[in-house]
């Protein structure tokens, strides 16, 4: 099993080290390979809705950067860690601009998947999701909202298992390590 | 609310004054100046790929005393560089910043379903918040394959409730009101039925492929 671990943190984000240390450590013991891109020193042009990797170069973006290598990454994990801070409810413009560049993983055609239009996944397998979002002081509104992000994403990724963390800025490790254990369980890395 | 008098669109698509978004943008905005407001554009992606572009645009940003935010759904939420700029001018102008202003979002995507732009839209909202801006509401345009970037005023029958919408609202903004109910629900009407929209996409997309030469490697995974 293969994982990707997208960071789209701030380099002063304590909480965020832990998390991904955390996460790396658990996959190597149930193991699993992955890749673990910090998104702040990668060099990732936005998306430009060209739409060149669906009809011209299918499967390919054109945009030569490392976007290229995690798209790669992405498209041949079983599951996508995204990790950020709560950005507006949302993930952060580091996060997003990856993320974003998933495109050349799915065909450009519209098909039916829990009642609702996707694109279906380029290789036909679905990405499992677990994002792991960092919040200063409780908000719920801004929670909800990035739990429900994440579920629409796993109606993209057509994932069988999703999970979305929430973490308050200067939790216990104890705390996060339990959060993150139970979520790694719910999305198939520990049993 | 007060009747804007300085509105500000600002669009969030790559595609710039070629986008969904633009053409939008751009009705709601001839309408609000048939009724007194002068107008203004920026385009996201000119900004966040120069410093001092950015450094330059907060002042118009600052100037304006509504601010339309039209953007497309990239992968169930706003493109990158639109969260990008919503970081930045929260960075640079601070909590509270744009109190007494107001905030329009429009969010356009190529799916039928209106649900899948809710959560830009409340992305939108959140920003408000932060930005101290008090929310005129969110517009949410699903089929927007339909415009495809193109003038809205010159496309036919398909697109008569987009315009509507957008006509509702300049006025009712101009009238010192927020976003009525009936224009949201006009906006979110399908162009189309979803099962011929749909078979029309998909036979654009292989349409294009073919022109391309690669109509056979559609499903390539590289």
């Amino acid at each position: 099993m293969r994982a990707t671990i997208l960071d789209g943190t701030r380099a002063d984000d304590e909480e965020a080290k832990l998390v991904r240390q955390l996460i790396e450590a658990k996959l190597r013991e149930s193991g699993w390979e992955f890749d673990s891109e910090t998104l702040r020193e990668a060099r990732i042009s936005p998306c430009r809705a060209c739409l060149t990797c669906w009809v011209k170069t299918p499967g390919r973006c054109v945009i030569d950067d490392d976007g290229q290598r995690v798209t790669g990454e992405m498209i041949r994990s079983d599951l996508l860690v995204l990790i950020s801070p709560i950005t507006f409810g949302g993930y952060s413009s580091d996060l997003k601009k990856a993320y974003d560049r998933i495109i050349p993983g799915k065909l450009p055609f519209f098909r039916k998947f829990e009642g609702e239009t996707h694109h279906p996944t380029r290789t036909g397998r679905p990405w499992d999701l677990l994002s792991v979002g960092t919040i200063g002081s409780p908000n719920g509104e801004r929670e909800q909202l990035f739990k429900d992000l994440l579920y629409r994403n796993s109606l993209t990724a057509r994932s069988l298992k999703h999970d979305a963390v929430i973490l308050l800025k200067g939790e216990s490790p104890p705390s996060v390590q339990m959060k993150l254990e139970a979520a790694l369980r719910k999305v198939g890395v520990l049993a | 609310m007060k009747v804007p008098s300085q509105v500000l669109l600002v669009v969030g698509s790559p595609r710039k004054d070629r986008s969904t978004s633009a053409s939008l943008g751009k009705f709601l905005m001839d309408g609000m100046k048939q009724k007194g407001a002068k107008v203004e554009t920026m385009f996201v992606h000119d900004l966040t790929q120069h410093e001092a572009a950015l450094s330059e645009s907060l002042g118009r940003f600052r100037a304006a005393d509504m601010v339309v935010l039209a953007s497309p759904v990239f992968v169930d939420s706003l493109p990158a560089p639109v969260m990008m700029f919503m970081e930045q001018t929260y960075a640079r102008l601070g909590s509270g910043s744009m109190a007494g202003k107001h905030l329009l979002g429009i969010a356009n995507m190529a799916f039928s379903e209106r649900a899948q732009g809710e959560v830009a839209v409340r992305i939108m909202h959140e920003y408000a918040m932060d930005m101290g801006f008090a929310w005129a509401g969110g517009l949410i345009l699903p089929q927007g394959s339909m415009i495809d970037g193109r003038r809205l005023d010159g496309i036919g029958g398909s697109a008569h409730r987009v315009r509507e919408a957008l006509r509702m609202t300049a006025e009712a903004l101009m009238s010192g009101n927020d976003t009525p109910r009936e224009a949201k629900e006009l906006m979110a009407k399908h162009m189309a039925p979803p099962w011929i929209y749909n078979m029309v996409v998909n036979h654009m997309f292989r349409k294009r492929a073919a022109r391309n030469g690669v109509k056979h490697r559609l499903y390539d995974v590289p």
